[in-house]
């Protein structure tokens, strides 16, 4: 009993000297963290409607088209909602050479964009070996509702 | 700070996370920081096979039409059964032919195995007679004068017959049979079918 005690009060002594470490580096990042919050402020997009979701895959079937992949089984739907986020996701397979999804990958991508592949599933195409093919479920994480009202 | 989750995980989502600088706002990375995994991928893809180019193979449907011998030399005619408009007249004491030039010719006495190996730039390569050319069956000429030949069948064909099926109602001359002769012929009335073959006809 004795034992079990001094073992959980450890755990909680270790825990805790866990937070303060983290809080300290917190602390003396103040100023960066304060900038970050400020331009996720300022640059994370607003949702405007469940058309975002339409939306987001408009802008994939264009950047896919730039490197002509072929793009099927498109869907798309609503996403989480947290209080940090609320998102519209699209799922579509692709086929494609790998340079080319490489770089559709690319220019999906982009810290302003706030796009985030939330599954992704590459595989060599069993019908042609130089050919990859991916299903990927794409969201895009828009500012929570509350920062909206705010 | 509840930003600092979402911060974060936009960070570690996107796939080209880093080690940001301390005083740095996400930035755009250079393509070039994902060079080599488009060199190396990681994935054992194929690389597209490009057929190697195709070389003309000089004899490719070639064959021997006529092979002699002479004095003048020995001459063989090769035709190809892909053109037909081709036909080279080659011989052994005479410069070569549009760059077919006879090498050398073994000859049987056998119909149809004599062999002719001909150069066609810079390549060798030996020529049969066509087998094929050579079972088909002479083309008929004209009848010889005074020499009847017997009337054609006329063929008669109707829609839905296949191809050497008789027409309904029309009567092809059978051979001649004598038909059986009953000995005691017996008025006709119905009886029933027998279960065993009837007896043998008795002859005449």
């Amino acid at each position: 009993m004795l034992l079990s005690s001094i073992s959980s009060s450890r755990a909680q002594l270790a825990m805790r000297k866990t937070t303060r470490n983290e809080q300290n580096v917190y602390m003396r990042e103040r100023e960066l963290w304060k900038k970050r919050d400020e331009w996720l402020e300022k640059t994370q997009p607003a949702m405007k409607g469940a058309e975002e979701a339409s939306t987001l895959l408009e802008q994939l079937k264009q950047v896919a088209g730039k490197y002509n992949i072929g793009i099927e089984n498109p869907s798309i739907g609503p996403g989480d909602a947290t209080p940090q986020h609320q998102a519209v996701f699209a799922s579509i397979e692709t086929s494609s050479h790998w340079p080319e999804l490489v770089h559709f990958l690319y220019d999906v991508q982009q810290p302003d964009a706030f796009v985030v592949f939330e599954s992704v599933n590459l595989a060599i195409d069993n019908g042609d070996q130089t050919l990859m093919r991916g299903k990927l479920k794409i969201a895009k994480w828009f500012a929570p509702a509350q920062r909206k009202k705010s | 700070m509840k930003h600092r989750i979402i911060f974060m995980s936009i960070l570690a989502s996107a796939a080209i996370s880093s080690p940001l600088q301390a005083d740095d706002l996400p930035t755009k990375f250079a393509f070039n920081r994902y060079q080599v995994m488009l060199d190396h991928s990681p994935f054992a893809v194929a690389t597209a096979v490009v057929a190697p180019a195709a070389t003309p193979a000089p004899c490719k449907d070639l064959y021997v039409a006529n092979a002699a011998r002479s004095p003048d030399g020995d001459s063989v005619t090769i035709m190809s059964s892909a053109d037909k408009d081709l036909k080279k007249y080659l011989n052994t004491k005479e410069p070569p032919v549009d760059g077919f030039a006879i090498a050398s010719i073994e000859w049987s006495d056998k119909v149809g195995e004599t062999k002719v190996t001909i150069s066609k730039d810079g390549q060798f390569c030996t020529l049969t007679f066509n087998q094929a050319e050579m079972t088909k069956p002479m083309p008929k000429g004209p009848p010889a004068p005074g020499v009847v030949q017997p009337p054609a069948q006329p063929q008669f064909q109707q829609p839905g017959m296949k191809p050497g099926q008789n027409p309904p109602g029309v009567a092809l001359p059978t051979p001649h049979v004598r038909a059986t002769i009953q000995r005691n012929p017996q008025p006709q009335q119905y009886t029933p079918l027998p279960r065993t073959p009837p007896p043998a006809a008795i002859e005449e």
